[in-house]
């Protein structure tokens, strides 16, 4: 591999990290993520179009080896699942009750947007990406992304309006 | 009054996504309507709020486990012989400079564009043999391997790989035999993408798999 592309990787890399910290949301569950990513990249950097954005390549495959994994997961615990999701809501209301706009709290907001959601509001705002490119890098119409984006930026808004009103 | 602006709009706007002239619209309305004020700043903040929850990993030291993965990382084998007196450190700026030297800078340019069709080109190879490998799976499976049991395949070259698995087989009204199966590919060079088909196919006289019907399933 090209050292052009190796430090251009390297500067990647708080981003990538960053970007796998949203959609896992945990640093280690990350970092696990940003692995993958940087293995297959290196692995088949004969994959990447010279020309086009390699950070959008690199978001592509975080992204879809995150969504490969919550597939691998989902037949794993499928006959779990609706144990799990009560036991959530349960524990997640008893927690945004006492810290409602901690960081932590915004996070596990994020947590449980749609994975759909997640990947746009953390592209388009954490990450700072145009709309344009975030079509790219999901394969979505700019329509989809838009409609999605608005989905989950007035949902956190809302969250954060309810959660100051709620104090005591 | 004009009509109430969107939240789609309003959220483009915030995120620098409107043309100028509608920048200037929406700068006049949300000047003279105090909810519209609120919203704008509301989305504001959820952003700083977002950033700010996720910013650790870019103040944090990055892990040694990750940078280690760039030291040894090993030089992509290059197929085409014709391709590797180029590769290596040094090759691509040295066979630039000389053909600089040669036809000037003009020359240099139009050199690295060759380079990069090269590349494209290669990456279109590579493609195009993926979905050979991918049909030529299709057709072993459907023909050798019952209901259940998986054929899978995998091509060293891009990196991909996939399953296809027999589910179903029954008879056509037009008495061929037909058969119901599920193609999953992980292909490299779509930024491994999984890809999970499910397609019926029958039997031709001439003992050929003609895809019949094709849907890509997704998630939920």
């Amino acid at each position: 591999m090209d050292d052009n592309i190796r430090r251009e990787m390297l500067a990647l890399l708080p981003r990538l990290r960053r970007f796998a910290f949203g959609l896992t949301g945990s640093i280690d569950e990350g970092d696990d993520l940003v692995q993958a990513t940087c293995e297959r990249a290196i692995r088949h950097i004969g994959t990447w179009q010279p020309g086009t954005r390699l950070d959008s390549w690199m978001y592509r495959i975080a992204r879809n080896t995150y969504l490969n994994e919550l597939r691998a997961r989902r037949v794993r615990a499928d006959h779990l699942k609706s144990v799990d999701r009560e036991e959530l809501t349960r524990v997640d209301g008893a927690r945004a009750m006492e810290a409602h706009l901690t960081f932590a709290a915004v996070r596990d907001f994020i947590g449980r947007l749609p994975e759909e959601q997640r990947s746009i509001i953390m592209l388009v705002c954490v990450e700072g990406l145009a709309y344009r490119e975030v079509a790219e890098i999901l394969d979505l119409p700019i329509g989809t992304v838009t409609s999605r984006l608005a989905r989950a930026r007035i949902a956190l808004k809302d969250f954060a309006d309810s959660g100051e009103g709620e104090g005591p | 009054m004009t009509t109430r602006l969107s939240d789609e709009i309003l959220i483009a706007y915030v995120d620098g996504e409107l043309p100028p002239e509608q920048v200037r619209d929406v700068e006049a309305q949300v000047a003279t309507d105090a909810e519209l004020a609120a919203t704008v700043e509301a989305l504001r903040a959820g952003s700083s709020v977002l950033r700010a929850a996720f910013n650790e990993p870019m103040r944090a030291p990055i892990p040694d486990d990750l940078t280690k993965l760039f030291d040894a990382a090993p030089a992509p084998v290059s197929k085409s012989p014709s391709w590797r007196w180029l590769s290596g450190p040094f090759a691509a700026p040295l066979a630039a400079s000389v053909v600089a030297l040669a036809v000037g800078l003009g020359g240099a340019f139009v050199f690295a564009e060759w380079q990069v069709e090269r590349k494209i080109a290669r990456l279109e190879a590579l493609r195009s043999a993926d979905r050979q490998m991918l049909a030529a799976a299709v057709s072993l499976a459907l023909e050798t391997h019952a209901s259940g049991k998986q054929a899978s395949w995998q091509n060293p070259d891009s990196g991909s790989t996939g399953t296809v698995e027999p589910v179903r087989t029954f008879r056509a009204a037009s008495g061929q035999w037909c058969r119901e199966y599920i193609q999953i590919a992980d292909l490299a060079t779509e930024s491994f993408q999984l890809e999970r088909r499910r397609a019926i196919a029958c039997r031709d006289p001439d003992g050929q798999w003609q895809t019949r019907l094709e849907v890509a399933e997704t998630d939920s």
